[in-house]
């Protein structure tokens, strides 16, 4: 990443507010990610993932997320607290919702704000990048021909290369 | 809500209480099985006696007499809900959960 001119750190070094929320009730309504940052936040990111109606070729017509839920909780929150130290961002709220979703209904969001757009990209990146690889939750999909599996983790949507060159990964090798 | 899935108490998982202490030859752990695990072996949550000393590996070696349930060769674990090797050795109480491939997001 060049250094942009603009770039640097704020007046005073406050360390980066990081919230981290698992949950089984909708995350549209939220209340912690309408007041993420402060005045020094130039930039706000927010990425949501949400429940698509095919996957692999076939058609889906819900599905339901399981967790680990002290254990999710403590990864994601091990990642945003690693996403503050690497990136230049002045806050961030990452959640996962568990249980039944419907489709089109969110099932993670993750909001950065930081006083540059450049931090914001990517700390998001490299925070739904490392969930998908190390927080404790599960997919089970049902088919619209009736059918239900528990989804593996092939991921259509993954980098190809490493995405932060250097990065050690704590999760499952 | 499409689909057949249903909201138990608002959870998919429930804990159940702790085990009564062991003796001081045995050691007794809470196994978890989640995702695709829990539903072969048809039970998310059993108890788990075992010899002093033993590691994590001894767990998946006695799961794998579980009908129905497949494991890998080296399924990824955690002990007290941190990732951990198969080589660790378990105290009384602990909580070892095998994680099937993960896929939040």
């Amino acid at each position: 990443m060049p250094d942009m001119p603009e770039s640097g750190s704020p007046p005073t070094s406050v360390p980066p507010l990081v919230e981290t929320i698992l949950t089984d009730e909708p995350l549209e309504s939220l209340e912690a990610f309408r007041r993420i940052g402060s005045t020094s936040d130039g930039a706000v990111l927010t990425f949501e993932g949400r429940v698509r109606d095919h996957n692999e070729g076939r058609r889906v017509s819900g599905l339901a997320y399981e967790a680990y839920p002290e254990m999710a909780e403590r990864e994601l929150r091990g990642i945003c607290d690693e996403a503050a130290v690497r990136f230049d961002v002045g806050a961030i709220i990452a959640a996962h919702r568990f249980g039944p979703l419907d489709l089109g209904e969110v099932s993670v969001r993750i909001a950065i704000a930081a006083p540059h757009r450049a931090a914001c990209y990517e700390a998001s990146r490299f925070i739904i990048e490392e969930l998908k690889v190390r927080v404790p939750v599960w997919k089970h999909e049902a088919y619209a021909d009736g059918s239900t599996r528990w989804v593996g983790a092939v991921d259509a949507d993954a980098p190809r290369g490493p995405l932060t060159p250097g990065a050690q990964t704590e999760g499952p090798a | 809500m499409a689909g057949p899935h249903t909201k138990a108490g608002g959870r998919l998982y429930h804990r159940e209480p702790e085990p009564a202490t062991s003796s001081a030859d045995t050691i007794r752990v809470r196994v978890l099985l989640f995702g695709m695990y829990g539903e072969m072996s048809g039970a998310r949550e059993r108890r788990v006696s075992l010899a002093a000393g033993s590691r994590v590996a001894d767990v998946v070696e006695s799961l794998r007499e579980t009908p129905g349930l497949e494991l890998p060769e080296e399924p990824v674990v955690a002990v007290n809900r941190a990732y951990a090797s198969l080589d660790v050795q378990l105290s009384e109480g602990d909580e070892v959960a095998l994680i099937p491939p993960v896929a939040g997001g």
